[in-house]
Parts: C-alpha cells; structure tokens; sequence
C-alpha cells in the first residue's frame, strides 16, 4: 500500500482525476492531500467558521469522488474544478447561514487573511515538490494581487469572496457602478496578465 | 458579453444579468466558453492569496473512511447497500429535489412551448428567446437526469421507497404573477412524523429588506400559521423542513408563500402572495 501511494502521489492531476473516475481511492487521497487545504482556506474564508468550512471540504470531495464524470479537462485543471465548486458551495451556504443577520462586510484588506488560531500540525502527505510548487505558485499569486490597485483589487474580492454583486459593491463602497464594474474587469485582466508573465 | 463573461466568472453579476451569461453559454459560443475557463482558472488562484489554514487530520479519515471498502463507491454495477444502512441524511434532500427539478423544468418547457407557439408567426425575436429558454432548459433536464441517474444508480433504493410510501403525500404550489414564469414549490408531505419537505424552484430572490416565509394555510383560508422562512440560492432554489402543527391535517391544508420583512417575527402574512398551493395535499 505504501508503495501504491507513493507512485500514485508523483502522478499529476489529471491522471489522478481520471485514476478517481476508475475507483482509485489511492488517488482520491493523493488529490486530497494535495488540495484539501486550499479547498479548506477558501472555504474559511467565505463561511468564517472551521465546522462549516470542514463541512464543505467533505461534500466537496465526495462529489468528486461520486460525480468523477462531471469533470471535463478542457474547461480546466482539477484544481480549478475544485475550487470553483468549493465556491460556489460556500456561497450557498454562506447565504443559508446569513437569511437572520445583516452582515458587515470587512473592506479592510489586511483581515482577510483569517486568523483562527495557530495552524494546526497535520499529517501533509503531499511530497516536498507540491508544497514547494503550491508555495511559488502562492508567492506569484500575492505579488501579482499586490500589483492591483486598490481599488480594483477590494473589488475583486469583495465579489469573489463575499458574494457580492456589482451592484451591492457599488451600494456599500458608495461607487458609481460603472466604476466597480471597471474596477473588478481590470482587476482580472491585470491578474491574468501578471500570472501569464514569468 | 465577454465583459460580462468576466465579471461572471469572479460572481460579480447580479442574478438577471447572470441568467443572461449562462443562456449564451448554453447556446455553445465557443469564444465565451473559452474566456470563461481562462477567467475560471485565474479566479480560482485567488485561493492562494489567503494565508493557508489546514483542515483537522481527522477529515481525510472521516473522509476515507466514508469511502469504505472499493465495492461500496457508487456504481452501477455494484450491489445494493445492506438494508440495516441508515439513508443518508443529504439522500432525502438530493433525490427528491432532483426529481423535483427535472419535473419543474419539464414543466417549464411545456410552458415555453405552450407561450412560443401562441405567438404569432412573425414575432422572430420573442421566438428567439423562447426557442433560447427551451434550450437551457432542456440542458438542465439532461444534467438533473444524469445526477438523478447517479444518486439511484449508487444504491439509494431506501429513498426510492420513502418516496413510494403510502404515508407520503404532495402539495403542488405555483408560481404567481409575481414570480418568473415556471417557479413553483413541491412539499412532500411525511404523514408518519409529520414533517413538511419543502422544495422551490425557479424563485427569483426577495426583494431588499424582505424574506419568504412560507406558511401552512388552512383550506377554507381562515387558519395561517408561520413553517419556516428561506432564501432561494443564485438558482432560484430553496428547500426547507418543518414540523406540522397537530391542527393541520392533510386534506384540510393548502400551502402559501409571501414575502415578509427580514428579521421579523411574522405571525400572519402581511406580504403579497409568491406561491400558492390552490389544493390540499394528496
């Protein structure tokens, strides 16, 4: 079993997807171990709450591994897949949990990033080449946002995170919509372009 | 569009304008699906610039655990599950809001149908968007039907047989002029431990500062007590279980929905009616 997973941990994520789609728990558990805590962090960050968060991840990953036909590669990688379904499951929630209170939206971008505690120690089975990966990967990611401006950069999260349309953007900043709706396209256009530059 | 493809992707649109994005992608404009998977993959990286956080070591387990044994993962193939396994709990929201869906959206298209060919011959526009409709609309029968196909096909046959009981009955409501054409709600109705469960379908959001509230309503419409409040999600979806009041019996009690002021106790509808049952449950 060992050395099952050590080989299935060195495929990528497509051939993992496409392991999973075959019944390969082996792969399931590599992707898992690969992925799990970005799925985790994004969830967090939208719901605001470990259980709930911990929650999505399950059903996230049980999906996949129910619904493995639903993936289609040429939309995009795993990792997209998993993210964007994690999104939109968060939202959902999000917006189940939110019916009894108004909710104050944090424009301060310096507590976005959630500090629940002192990370927890786990069991990281993903090689020393995924973490390093997924951290240049993060590196890249947080200098092409810090090259966004302001404006454009709270406006992009404020939709992707907190769910919230341009048009409540534009009521709750006090903005023209025009603006905000400028400000969110630029914004992932200069995202886009600044990911695309080596 | 491709403005509009972009600000999708980030979820940025409001509920109309992204109802428009998903129509022109079901009409397969390859371009926009294209931009659509890139601006997909550059919004998902936002991910990466939270701080990480772990989830606890003891999910994978939970989560491996649930896996069992290879031959229980679900498959056509495979045999069913022990009879002694209780139901999933999320099996009796899955299965029969799938077959909630696919009947609300056959329904719709009989509807669209119905509209599209009362309009006469040269009105090419509203053809156009009804012939659109149809389309969505036929896409999200097929996906409803593949997801439904999943779940029986993963030896979810106790749900199949909670819905055939004979303690089971339906309330149908419909959408009124204030809601979209084809919105409307089913309540599967669990005489034995008198539980509403309750499913929309195409309910467009509530207006600002306002909540559903659906409300158990006797059928001569002199009795309405408060079951529950909802939002619908960005599909026009909601579901909701409640526990019946002893005094409401099934062939005496229709179902309503209104809107009401959020973060209020409501004790009576006071709102404009969104949903109505116009039988009692059978």
């Amino acid at each position: 079993m060992a050395v099952a997973l050590t080989t299935t941990s060195n495929l990528d994520d497509f051939t993992l997807m496409q392991a999973i789609a075959a019944g390969d728990q082996a792969a399931l558990a590599a992707l898992y171990d690969r992925h799990a805590g970005l799925v985790f962090t994004l969830a967090l960050r939208i719901l605001r709450d470990r259980m709930a968060a911990e929650d999505l991840v399950m059903d996230v990953f049980w999906e996949l591994w129910c619904r493995s036909e639903r993936y289609d590669a040429a939309r995009g990688s795993p990792m997209t897949y998993l993210l964007t379904i994690a999104r939109s499951r968060a939202i959902d929630r999000k917006r189940s949990a939110d019916r009894h209170r108004s909710v104050r939206v944090q424009t301060d971008l310096s507590t976005d990033n959630i500090g629940n505690g002192p990370q927890p120690a786990t069991d990281d089975q993903s090689g020393p080449l995924d973490s390093a990966i997924a951290g240049e990967l993060g590196q890249r990611i947080r200098g092409a946002m810090s090259k966004l401006d302001a404006a454009q950069r709270q406006a992009v999260e404020l939709s992707f995170f907190d769910d919230l349309s341009h048009s409540q953007i534009a009521e709750r900043l006090g903005k023209p919509l025009g603006t905000v709706k400028t400000n969110i396209r630029q914004g992932l256009i200069h995202l886009r372009e600044s990911l695309r530059m080596k | 569009m491709k403005d509009s493809v972009l600000l999708y992707a980030a979820g940025a649109l409001d509920p109309a304008e992204a109802d428009e994005v998903r129509r022109h992608l079901a009409g397969g404009c390859p371009s926009c699906a294209g931009l659509l998977a890139e601006a997909e993959a550059t919004v998902a990286l936002l991910a990466f610039s939270l701080r990480p956080q772990s989830p606890s070591p003891e999910l994978k387990e939970k989560l491996m655990g649930r896996l069992g044994a290879p031959a229980s993962r679900p498959a056509a193939t495979t045999a069913a599950a022990p009879a002694t396994e209780a139901m999933p709990w999320w099996a009796l929201i899955f299965i029969p809001s799938a077959i909630a869906a696919v009947v609300a959206a056959g329904l719709a298209i009989v509807f669209a149908m119905r509209m599209q060919a009362a309009q006469p011959a040269t009105d090419q526009t509203a053809l156009t968007e009804k012939e659109q409709t149809i389309g969505v609309l036929t896409a999200k029968i097929e996906q409803d039907a593949q997801e439904l196909s999943a779940l029986r096909s993963g030896g979810i046959a106790q749900t199949a047989a909670w819905a055939a009981q004979p303690d089971l009955k339906f309330l149908w409501l419909d959408g009124t002029a204030k809601q979209p054409a084809g919105s409307g709600a089913r309540i599967f109705w669990d005489c034995k431990s008198n539980v509403w469960h309750f499913f929309a379908s195409g309910v467009k959001p509530a207006a600002a500062g306002k909540t559903y509230e659906l409300w158990f309503v006797s059928s001569d419409g002199k009795t309405a007590l408060p079951a529950g409040e909802f939002d619908p999600n960005s599909s026009g979806d909601a579901s909701l279980v409640t526990n019946v009041p002893a005094a409401m019996q099934p062939n005496q009690t229709i179902a309503a929905v209104t809107d009401e002021p959020a973060g209020q106790t409501i004790t009576a509808p006071s709102g404009s009616f969104q949903l109505v049952a116009k039988a009692p449950a059978r």
